[in-house]
Formats: C-alpha cells, structure tokens, sequence
C-alpha cells in the first residue's frame, strides 16, 4: 500500500485523508460504543472502483461507494486517456468529475450575489442527460485555473470596482461563493481519492492516485494550478508530512486540555487515522467540580462546570466503563464503574496547528457564529470599503499583525483551512456508518449549519445529483460530442508539449479574453501517433530526471533494466526527445554509472540523436565515471 | 568496446570493492553525527526493498554499511539516552560530565542550557563565546572533544552540539545559495508548501564537508543532522520517518562518492553514530504528562517552579524570545511564597528528551526554616508561638550549623583560590598580542584567545554568584537567638534568593515540607513547636508513584505516565550495613513509592538488590526491608524473558555482584538494556582525571580550583529522576506525539554506529554489546592515535577492531 501526502495551511484538513488508502473497517476507536462492545454498529461504507471504456480509446474511472445492504453511489470519476492501446506508457488522467457536485440553479446564484447572504441553497439544477455535465478539473490544463483567476482578479480589481460599492459587493460576493464552492468540491474529492485502498481497488496506480490528490489539493490554492508536474510527488510528500504532524500535535494538545480540564477525550478514527477528536464529561463529575477556573485555551467551548444544560442533559449520551485504577475498559465486569458520558464537542485534528472545533453539542450555532463573522468581517472590508492586502498597505501591515498573533495563540485564522476540515467532516459524515446512528444525525445536522454557501446543494439532494450526474456523463461520453471532446482535449495536450511556455501562457490569456470561445488545439491529422511519442518521451524524461536526481551511482540505488529502457525510448524518438532534453540526460545517465550494458545504450542513443538532430552529444561526455576514477 | 572496458575496469574495481581491510590506521576520519536514530528502525528500513528498484529502500547504508562495512548491532547509549549527555560521551571517550539539556545551579539557579544556538551565535557575532555552552563545561573539566586530537589546522566541525566556533561563511553562503537557486517552480512549490530555509543551512554545511575532502591536509571531518530526531518526536507516521531515513540514505551516498573521489578514497574511514534511540510506535502516540502541572498544583505542593522555556512556547508571543533559559511558572496553589515565583521558585524542572525528568526540590529543612523564620516576622504570630517558632528555627540552624559551616568555608577557600587564578588568567591575556597573523588565525590562536577572554568572564560570574550566595549562608550562621526573636533580620539576608539548597536526602523527600498544615502552626505539650504536626509534608516518592491519568485513549499506554524514581543514597547513609554488601560509592534506589529496588555500588561492580519499605531514620541512616525475586520491580529484571541468564540461574545471577560489561551482556537483547551501568554514570559523577585533587604535587591553590570545579558539576545534580513509562513523556514546551527518548528503554537505548573504509573490516556484524563510552577510544585507535592503556580516554577501543593487546577481549553473549 501506498500512502499520499496533503496539505499544509491552505488546505490543512483534506490533507488528513490523504495519508491512508486503505478503508479500514469499523476501527474500534471510531466508535467509542464499539469499544464497550454494548452497541451493534453498522460497517463502514466501502469503495469500489469500475473502469468503463469510453468511446475514441478512454476509459472512465468511476469510484463508487457502497454500503453494505444499501445501494451503490457513484461518487467520483475520472478520464484516463489510453489512446486506444494497451501500453501503459502512454496513459494520461485527464478530466475530474464530482458528481455531488450540482450545478447552481439561478435562484442560488442570485442568492450569491447578495452580501452578506450566508444560507446553503436548495437542491441546485438537474443535469440534463443531453448536455456534458462539467468537469472539477482537467488535469492537463491545471493551470487554466490559475490564469483566470489572475484574470478575474484584475478585471474585478481594474474595472468592476470601479463602478462603486454596489457592483463591487454583488460581484465580489458571487466571485467569493463561487471559488469557496470550487474549493468545498475540491477538498471533497481529494477525500473521497484518499479512501481508495489500492490493492482491493486496483482502479489507479499509486502514481496516478498521487497525481490526482496533489492536484485536486493544488487546485485550492490561487497558484497550485502552476506547480508543474515534476513536483507533484515532493508537494504530497510535504503536504502528508504537515498533515501527519497535525494531526498528532492536536491529538495530545487536546488530550492534554481535556486532562487539565477534568474532561474526557476519544479520538475517532477515520479512513485509519485519527482524524476527529470528540470531549466529553462525565455527569456524576458535575456533583463535585474542579476547584480551579476553566481554561477554554485551545477547546472553545463555554465553562461546563457552571453549565446548568448539563445537569439537565437529556441529549445523546453514553455509558463508558472505567475499573478500579480509573483505566477505560471495554465492558462492565467486576469492581467496573459504568459512568453517563456527556459529549461536549467535537474538533477536527488535521487542522494546522490547533483543533478546530465543528461541533458544539450544548450550542449548535456556536460554530455557525463563529464563521458567519468571521467571514462578515472580511466581506465588510472588501466588499464594502474596498481594501485589499495588495492595494493598502495600512490594511496588509494591519491584517498580518493580526493574522500572525491570533494565529501564535491558537487561533484558526485560516481560512482554506477551516474550509478543508469542514469538507472533510462533511466526507467522513458521508462515508462513515461505524458510528452510533444517533450521534451520526446529530452530527449531521450540526454539519449543515457549518455551510455557509448558497451555491452549494443540500446534503440530502446529494446522492440523487449523483446518480443523475453519472448518468448524464456516461450519456455524453458514449456520443460523438464525447468523443470529439476528447480528441480536444487530446490536441490541447498536444499544445502543451509542443509550445514553450511563453505560448502557451498568451494561449491562455487569448482563451480568457475572448471567453472562453478562442482556444488553441494544435491540429496535426497525425495528433495521435504523437501525443502517443510526446506522452512516453515526458513519462520517460521525467522517470530518468527523478532517478539521476537521488543518486551518484544508479546501479546502488535504481532498477537499471529500466533506466536502460527509458534510454531507449528517448533515442527511438530522437528528434522529439530534444525537446525533453534527451542528450543531456542521457549524458548523465552515462556519467552515473559504470554498468556497461546501461552505457552501451547511452551509446547508442546518443549515436541515434547525432545521427538524427547532426549534434556531436557522444563526443561531448566528458569523465570516466561517477567518481571520476 | 573493449577498450572502453578496460578503461572502466580499475573505475569499477575501485567501487564494487571500496573496503579493503587494511591494518594501516585511517589517514582521515569522517563522522555523521545523526542525532536520535534507532538501530531498529534502521535496521527494519534497509531490510525491506523497494518495490520500484528491488533494492534495499536505502540502498547507500546498505552498500556502504551493512555490505561494505563494519557495524556495532547492539551499540547502546551509556546513561541516559538524551543527546547532550550522550554527545558529551561519544565526543569525548570520556564518564559523563553533563547530566541534562539544561542543569541548574543548586546555589545559584545559573542555567546550563546546552541546546540553544542562538544565544551561542549572537555571543559569538559579539566575540563573547567561542564554543557552546557544553564545550565550555568540559574545558572546564580538563577534557578534550574527539576533534582536538587533530591539530586545529587539520579538522573540519560541522554545526552541533559540541561546537567550537562558528562558520558564518557556513550560514551566509547557505542563505545565498537558496536564494540563488530558487526557480520560478520552485518558488511556486515552496508557496503552496512553506519555505525551508532552515534546510538551506545544512545543505550548506554538507556542501562544505564535500569540499574540504578534497584538501589532503585535513584529517578530521564531521557533520551533524538532527533531521531525523525532528521528524520522530513531531510524527509516528512511518512514511515521513522513512523520507528523513531516506535522506539521511542519499547523504551517505555524496559523502561516500565524494570520498572515492577524494585524494585518500582507500584510507579514509567514514562513520556513521547515533546519540541515542527513539521510542516511536506507528499504532501509537506518545502522552504527555504534565509534572509542571503536578508541582505547581495544590496536591503536589504548591511550587514555583523553574523551567527552561515555557509551556506550551509555540502558543505564546514570548516564546518566540530565543535567548530565554529560565522560565518562572507561579503556581496559584503557593502558599507561604505566593506571589514570589520569582525570588524564591522551590523546584527545578528539566524535562529535555521527554521520557525523563530531572527534578531539583529546595531543600526540604531551607522550606521549614523559611515557614518559621516568616512566622516569627509576622507581627500578628501570638507571643507563645513566636517564640516557639524562634527557638525551631535556631534549632534548625543549629542542626546543620557544622555542616553549613565547613561548607561556607571550604567555598570560601576556593573562592579565594578562584579570585587568584582569575587575576593569572587576566595578566596572560594582557600578555597576549592585540592582533593575530593570518598564520595564527588558521591555526586558531584567536580562537584560544577569546577562549580565555570567555574563561576570565566565566570565572568572575561564578565568583560573584557563589559568593552571594555565601554571604547569605554566613548570615544565616551568624543569626542569634536574640535577632530572631526581635524579627532583626530581613529573610532575602538569610535565605538566599533563587536558590535550591543542598540536594535533599531520601529521608527528606518522603517528608517533604511544603507550608504549613492544615491546621497551621501547632504547639505541643512543652509548648514547643509540634514540628510533626505543623508541617505539610509530602512523600513524593509515593506521590509521583501513585500518579494516574484519566485521559489515556490508548490502553496500551496504561494510565500511569512514571516507571520509577532514581534516587541517589550516600555511601554513608549504608554504613550500617554489613561488610560483604555494604556499598562502597554509593547506592541508586530506583523507587516504586516506598519499595522499588537499590542498586549498590562498589568500585567497578554493582548488584541489583529488591526493597521494600525504605525509610531514613533520625540519625541519617537509610534503612529498608529486602524483598525476595518479584515481576514488576524497575528495569524488570526478574520477568524480562530477554535478560540473561535464563530460568532459575538469574536469580542466583542477580543475587551477585556484577561488573558493568556483565550488565550489559546480561540486559543486550532485553527491555532496558545497559540500564544498571548507565544508571551509575547518570546519577553517580566520576571526576575527572584533570581535577582530581588528590594527584602528586599539586598547589594547594590549583587543588582548590579543581575542588571548585567539581563542586560545580556537583551542584547540578538533581534530587529526582523520573522515568517515563513507555509512550508517556514529560515534554510540556510543545506536544511530542511522534516519539520521545531520555528513558532506558531498549527503543531508546539502542543505538547506531557504523564505519566503512579504511581499516574498518568489510560486512562485519560486531555482535558484542558495547556502550557509548567505547566509540572515541575506537575512532582514535583506528586513526592511528591509540590508547590502549586507557590512560587518556576513560575505555579502551573495541576488541574485535583492535590487534594485539589493546584490553581484554569482551566477551559477549552470543
């Protein structure tokens, strides 16, 4: 198995999903009832993955999630472009689909125009099965993204806010639910790729599974769209490490605050990782309170030791039991004490630095409030009075000292941030039926009122955009208008290879500026036969570039039947494989190793590219070995 | 073809047989110092392969290691596994002379903090320090580090713990280097991931070491990395333990290859060595157990208490002060000293490394003199009680007054003598030349310049605290009945200020005094104070034992955060006993509430005794009742299946005395390995061969200066050390739920050390358990400055590596 690294500040909380693949079932510690082992609980939903093949030589990936004894949901699919072959070399992810992901109908969007509007809107607009349902991301075209967001912004910096506060509000306020809505999608479905287990689930390849979670995670923030793909694999891997950090320090930092506190804390484990955290009191300590004062540091919550609900508590509770020595156990038993547990609230883990707290089982609304002016008064300042951190310098200098002090003492000042740990908990609700049915819906209800987005659909209407959407997608996969949308996006990845940067960076603003309506494809007859060369030349380049990257001698560290066939490829295309600087690679593969076989096909490569491009690269190695003996 | 082969041919001789055993001493060393790697996730990590390459997933430490060189499998960390003391050992091949991360001062609450750069480099930017603040104590002891046996001019020190000097050439061109190279990818990755500056540094520093093997004249090179001991303590992840392994791994790789190209490829020795372990679980996080919390609250007495930084510092604006060492925590619980944490803190916190913590109380008696002696002050004390409590507390002082007498004046004495070494060292320097040649510089004549400056400072520091401290000790003396009776007396004049006293004996820790009781100060029938009843006393040895937490969601942790209590006992406090097992250096009483177990101590061998119902009679004898053979007593020598020898032979074994290499052969492969020995070199100081007192012609001048050294290093010492059970810790800076070490847990106790090249024989395994104090001697030897008497370093070099009549052959279990 392989695991997958998330997210740090931007996106701290999906990241949690990301260190597992494997579903785990019903872990005892999810499900404080299941410790006891007095509660019956229900298997955790599973997923399966089923790969359709897709007319023009594709296949549709489609993860689907299923509950034993209940019906299958398709959740989340993906375009794997295999050019109509079956070697795996030439494979590429292309397009992303969510299918709980309704389009907004224009009541919501009219609802998102208005400032300070902060109610989850209705079930969203029905696909129609005819039309082509919209893609989350297209995986070729990453940084399309970014580039209208740089777009968007000056337009809105240089000619909407212009037109006074009216348009700036309206306009700003749409722009923001619009991105938030983008970002909840993305979060989501990075959680959804991280409950894959890859050996039960052999739809993706660890490298395609990586892929696909670093750039759904990239996608949230403003400039991961330009991270190329050459470090994708140190982005997950740094995002994971911070997550996995996280998720640890706000483990023991609320284990240590309840311990303090005189309260309890269960971890809950989701997707194999702790993930949420839960405190709870216990009621008969309510008879003999603690002597000092409550330190709300780090749990935002209200004192419950004065908390007169408490003593009339007749919310969820449970029965844990606890033997002579104060130790949890599993069962009541012999000098086993049975105490009433009442829960208080619940955080998210992954959060960075500090717990972030989702549920407030004495004040549902806490967390509601909490967010509503948070995000109030950031629209007050941008959409009302104007200031942005680029354009006044009072307000950025204002806003970092408050950003970096509230943040230093605990505070969960960012806001991608709280977005991704409410997405995930909005998964982990979605998925997880290992929990007491009871607890599940309160949780869930509180859960709702965390949305803030009139964009987005309701939760209940989820699973039936699901079905529609996947429908609808299948339909217009299997027409010709599928089929001629993938040929452009297959000439769109054509471009990409063939156009330096600075092109392909005017296509892109051409294809902005005019809508949408201009976009460049190149339009080879032969387009096929080489995006096949130009997609194995990038596979091999880049498998070449990372190993010559981590060694001075390849045969101590790296599999050399494959360096040799990565040599290969590159001189079986050598006018294409300049472009992926061939030479120069296979130069340094000849000077990082003394195996003969490898050099003897640097040789010839090389002699290949001399041969074709009139270049001198054999006469250009120079050293007689790694180490220069 | 054929041609090109023979043209590769001495190019791949040279790398598929880089190791030749060869007897010649290694021409040049080169160390990588990695800090807190266990040998078992080591081990595990190079064992399995990677699915992409088929090849070890860190193929370079298999290579060059395990393959082509020679590794030490059952290496152990020699006292406690914690990287200043354990540093301080590996460095030097000499007994310990630091104890902790940071130590206290009992007399004067100076702060040793050993681990903080930032203070080093600004006093060195300033041309106030020279070295880091432990290199400065084991110059005091006379004892020189691994590097100093290379001339100046031939070695080459990375950053670390133990460093002379700094390189700013070092942290400007790393700085430089980062932002040269930063693309606009690269840019854009470290935006979407967070900046790794501080990564820019020590790039920096391996790019230097690459360097300097090319230069032919130096000898000594090493390079230190606590990359991987970050990685552990913040996560138990596996895969992130596994991407610092793996490049801890590619590290090995360019220093190797750029050995191999150096100028001495066949005779250099590459060395790889751990300061201690890690107690990491991937199922499990490590628990935090608050002791500040304990202290300062009302059941564990109400103490002020002293740390070197404060809790929970990332959450706070003043941690992010780099230059704090002393953090004054006021408990809301004090009572006779409320509201003066400051002045007069009662406890010493250090808690480094996490599964241990040293405790420092004030002195139970100093306590009890402060309560009566703010008794007799207060105006609103009736008259009877006054004078009951004048006449304790002369009473009091009368006790120790012989005691407290000798040792102002032997202070005294060696404050004087201190006073005239200080005005020597300062005539030396006004000696010295104000400018230094280039020549002089290369060969560190400034360094040693400033180094003296910085003794000079040290020096006047200490005779200042100490004698402040000594004047209020003398005032104390010099109270009469009278001045207490008529409250003539201010208490800052006589109980000195942020000072711990002497430590406080086994007796005074199971009656400790901490305020007044419950019902206040009492009388007895003779209308003297009822010191039995006026008192709050508590028994931390059963305090701390009886510990619980209801917060512990991982039952394999348990509930109960401490192992045991280490204590140390007097060799005059088991004079009583009888002759045959009396101890001669002491004892160790490694406490479970009243019982536990005593390791005895005399001269080079040590026994393993079980007890019961210890207890410290009025005439300072520490008595007990033995305990027949148990499961559950310290370091679970009884039921541990992995200690040797098996069945019923370990009870006759461990009813013996036992040397310290018997120890370790007997707990190698067992759940606290080497503990017994590294017990007495953690808790019982050794002095060292450049002050002791007793030796041949010595001044009496530079006998009292030696004494005052020692007396130093004595009074870090500390009344308590707390173990950790496994998966609890005693961090309270920050949450450490990756993994902690400082126990004698095997986890943390097994340790790496490996070489290659050289003469250090291929693809061998020494299976012989060794210690810390082992490495130097070895390292000297196979470079060609041997000791095999043992006269400089304090061990001999390891048998299997050395020829011919270097110490007794070790043998070991297997």
């Amino acid at each position: 198995m392989r695991q997958h690294y998330f997210c740090r500040s931007p996106f701290a909380a999906v990241l949690m999903l990301a260190s597992v693949c494997v579903i785990r079932g019903a872990d005892l510690r999810s499900n404080p009832a299941s410790l006891m082992g007095s509660k019956p609980t229900l298997p955790a939903a599973e997923l399966r993955v089923e790969t359709l093949p897709v007319a023009g030589g594709a296949e549709l990936v489609t993860l689907i999630r299923r509950v034993p004894g209940g019906p299958e949901l398709p959740v989340l699919s993906v375009v794997r472009d295999t050019l109509g072959d079956v070697d795996p070399r030439n494979d590429r992810l292309s397009e992303v689909y969510f299918h709980t992901y309704a389009a907004p109908s224009i009541w919501q969007k009219a609802f998102s125009t208005v400032p300070f509007f902060y109610w989850r809107g209705g079930p969203g607009k029905s696909d129609n099965p005819q039309r082509r349902p919209k893609a989350l991301l297209d995986l070729n075209n990453a940084d399309g993204p970014a580039w209208e967001g740089v777009v968007w912004a000056g337009f809105q910096r240089l000619v909407l806010d212009g037109f006074g506060t009216p348009v700036r509000a309206t306009t700003r306020s749409y722009a923001g639910n619009k991105s938030d809505l983008r970002n909840t999608q993305m979060f989501r479905a990075a959680g959804v790729v991280n409950r894959m287990d890859d050996e039960d689930t052999p739809g993706l390849s660890d490298g395609e599974q990586e892929q696909l979670l670093a750039r759904l995670l990239l996608a949230t923030s403003a400039t991961g769209g330009w991270v190329s793909d050459s470090s994708l694999n140190r982005v997950s891997v740094k995002k994971q490490a911070a997550l996995a950090y996280s998720r640890g320090q706000n483990w023991e930092l609320l284990r240590q605050r309840a311990e303090a506190e005189s309260l309890y804390f269960s971890p809950i484990n989701y997707a194999g990782s702790d993930s949420f955290g839960m405190l709870w009191i216990a009621k008969p300590d309510l008879e003999t309170p603690p002597r000092r004062a409550f330190s709300n540091q780090f749990l935002a919550i209200a004192d419950p030791w004065n908390d007169e609900r408490l003593k009339r508590w007749n919310g969820y509770t449970e029965t844990w039991y606890f033997d002579g020595s104060g130790a949890r156990v599993p069962a009541a038993g012999e000098g086993i004490q049975a105490r009433e547990m009442i829960p208080l609230a619940l955080y998210a883990l992954e959060h960075p630095r500090v717990p972030l707290r989702l549920v407030d089982f004495r004040d549902e609304n806490a967390p509601r409030r909490r967010e509503i002016f948070k995000r109030s008064t950031r629209d007050l300042i941008t959409q009302f009075a104007g200031w942005s951190r680029f354009t006044n310098w009072y307000y950025f200098a204002g806003h970092s000292a408050w950003f970096f002090v509230t943040g230093r003492r605990g505070g969960a000042v960012d806001r991608n941030s709280r977005q991704s740990a409410y997405s995930l908990f909005r998964t982990f609700l979605w998925f997880d039926e290992s929990m007491d049915p009871r607890l599940r819906e309160e949780l869930r209800r509180r859960e709702s009122l965390l949305n803030l987005n009139p964009l987005d659909t309701k939760e209940l209407s989820e699973e039936m955009v699901a079905r529609r959407h996947y429908d609808a997608l299948l339909a217009w996969l299997g027409s010709p208008d599928g089929e001629k949308h993938l040929n452009n996006l297959r000439r769109a990845e054509l471009t990409r290879y063939r156009h330096s940067a600075k092109t392909q960076a005017l296509y892109q603003v051409l294809s902005i500026a005019s809508l949408g309506m201009y976009r460049h494809r190149d339009s080879s007859p032969h387009f096929l036969e080489q995006l096949d060369v130009e997609r194995k030349l990038s596979q091999q380049a880049a498998f070449l570039d990372r190993t010559l990257c981590s060694t001075q001698l390849l045969e101590i560290t790296a599999d050399l039947n494959a360096v040799r066939q990565a040599v290969e490829v590159l001189g079986q295309y050598p006018r294409e494989a300049r472009r992926w600087n061939g030479a120069k690679l296979i130069r340094r593969v000849y000077g990082t190793t003394f195996d003969s076989d490898t050099r003897n096909t640097c040789l010839l490569a090389l002699g290949a590219i001399d041969k074709a491009t009139g270049t001198h690269e054999v006469l250009a190695l120079n050293g007689p070995g790694p180490a220069g003996e | 073809m054929r041609r090109l082969l023979l043209f590769l041919l001495p190019g791949v001789l040279a790398w598929c047989a880089p190791v030749s055993f060869a007897a010649e001493p290694a021409r040049r060393v080169v160390i990588l110092k990695v800090d807190g790697l266990p040998q078992w996730s080591l081990d595990r990590a190079v064992a399995e392969r990677d699915a992409r390459t088929g090849k070890s997933s860190l193929p370079w430490i298999d290579y060059v290691f395990y393959q082509h060189g020679t590794r030490f499998s059952r290496f152990f960390v020699r006292g406690i596994s914690l990287s200043t003391p354990s540093w301080s050992i590996l460095d030097t091949g000499r007994h310990m002379m630091i104890r902790g991360n940071v130590e206290f001062d009992r007399y004067t609450l100076r702060p040793y903090d050993y681990l903080n750069f930032f203070p080093f480099y600004v006093g060195y930017a300033r041309k106030q320090t020279v070295d880091m603040p432990s290199v400065e104590v084991i110059d005091d002891c006379g004892i020189p580090l691994l590097a100093d046996h290379f001339p100046y001019a031939q070695r080459y020190q990375g950053m670390q713990l133990f460093q002379r000097g700094v390189s700013w050439t070092t942290l400007r061109r790393g700085v430089e280097h980062k932002i040269r190279s930063l693309t606009f990818g690269l840019v854009l990755e470290e935006v979407n991931t967070g900046f790794e500056l501080g990564a820019a540094v020590t790039t920096q520093a391996e790019r230097e070491l690459i360097r300097e093997l090319s230069d032919p004249d130096v000898r000594y090179l090493d390079y230190f990395t606590g990359e991987f001991d970050h990685v552990a303590h913040g996560t138990r992840e596996r895969l992130a333990q596994r991407r610092s392994l793996e490049e801890l791994d590619a590290l090995v790789g360019r220093v190797w290859s750029a050995i191999r190209r150096s100028p001495f490829p066949d005779q250099t020795l590459l060395v790889m060595v751990s300061d201690h372990g890690m107690n990491t679980d991937e199922k499990l996080y490590s628990q935090g157990f608050n002791l500040v919390d304990v202290f300062t609250g009302p059941a564990g007495g109400g103490h002020h208490v002293v740390t070197n930084r404060y809790p929970l510092q990332n959450f706070k604006l003043k941690g992010l002060d780099p230059f704090v060492n002393t953090v004054f925590t006021a408990s809301p619980a004090a009572t006779y000293l409320r509201d003066q944490s400051k002045e007069y803190p009662t406890v010493t916190l250090d808690l480094d490394g996490n599964e241990r913590a040293a405790v420092s109380l004030r002195n139970s008696d100093l306590n009890q003199l402060h309560l009566l002696l703010t008794g007799v002050k207060d105006r609103e004390t009736g008259a009877l009680l006054h004078s009951a409590m004048a006449n304790a507390a002369m009473e009091l002082i009368d006790r120790h007054r012989v005691e407290w007498q000798r040792k102002a004046d032997e202070l005294e004495q060696e404050l004087v003598a201190v006073g005239h070494a200080r005005q020597r060292l300062e005539d030396e320097i006004a000696a010295l030349p104000r400018s230094w040649s280039k020549q002089q510089v290369e060969n560190g004549e400034d360094k040693q310049e400033r180094r003296k400056r910085v003794r000079l400072g040290e020096m006047d520091s200490n005779e200042k605290s100490y004698a402040a401290y000594l004047h209020t000790l003398r005032m104390l003396l010099a109270l009469t009945p009278a001045q207490v009776t008529e409250r003539a007396f201010h208490i800052p004049d006589v109980i000195a200020p942020r000072a711990m006293g002497d430590l406080n004996r086994p007796g005074q820790l199971q009656n400790y005094v901490v305020g007044w009781g419950e019902r206040g100060p009492l009388l007895d029938a003779n209308g003297d104070l009822d010191s039995s009843a006026s008192f709050r006393r508590i028994d931390y040895l059963q305090l701390l034992d009886g510990l619980r937490v209801r917060n512990a969601p991982q039952p394999e942790a348990g509930n109960r955060p401490i192992d045991f209590v280490a204590v140390v006992i007097p060799p005059s406090a088991l004079a009583w006993m009888p002759e045959g097992e009396r101890p001669i250096d002491g004892a160790i009483w490694l406490a479970q509430g009243r019982g536990g177990a005593l390791l005895l101590v005399r001269g080079d061998r040590l026994r393993y005794l079980p007890v019961a119902n210890l207890r410290e009679t009025s005439e300072g004898e520490v008595r007990f009742d033995p305990q027949p053979w148990r499961a559950g007593l310290p370091l679970e020598v009884f039921e541990d299946p992995s200690f040797h020898p098996l069945g019923a032979e370990r009870e006759r074994w461990l009813a013996g005395w036992h040397t310290e290499e018997e120890w370790l052969d007997a707990s190698a492969e067992g759940r606290y390995p080497n503990a017994v020995p590294s017990l007495r070199e953690q808790l019982l100081l050794t002095t060292p061969k450049a002050l002791r007192d007793d030796a041949p012609n010595l001044a009496e001048e530079e006998r009292l200066v030696r004494r005052f050294q020692m007396r130093t290093r004595r009074l870090v010492a500390t009344d308590l050390l707390v173990f950790a059970r496994s998966q609890w810790n005693f961090n309270v800076r920050n949450p450490n739920p990756g993994g902690n070490h400082g126990s004698l847990l095997r986890r943390s106790m097994h340790s790496v050390w490996m070489m290659s090249g050289g003469p250090a024989p291929q693809g061998m395994d020494v299976r012989t358990p060794y210690d810390s104090l082992r490495f130097a001697p070895t390292i000297l030897h196979l470079s060609g400055q041997g000791d095999c008497q043992g006269e400089v370093l304090d061990a001999l070099p390891v048998t299997e590596l050395t020829h011919q009549g270097c110490g007794p052959a070790r043998t070991g279990i297997d």
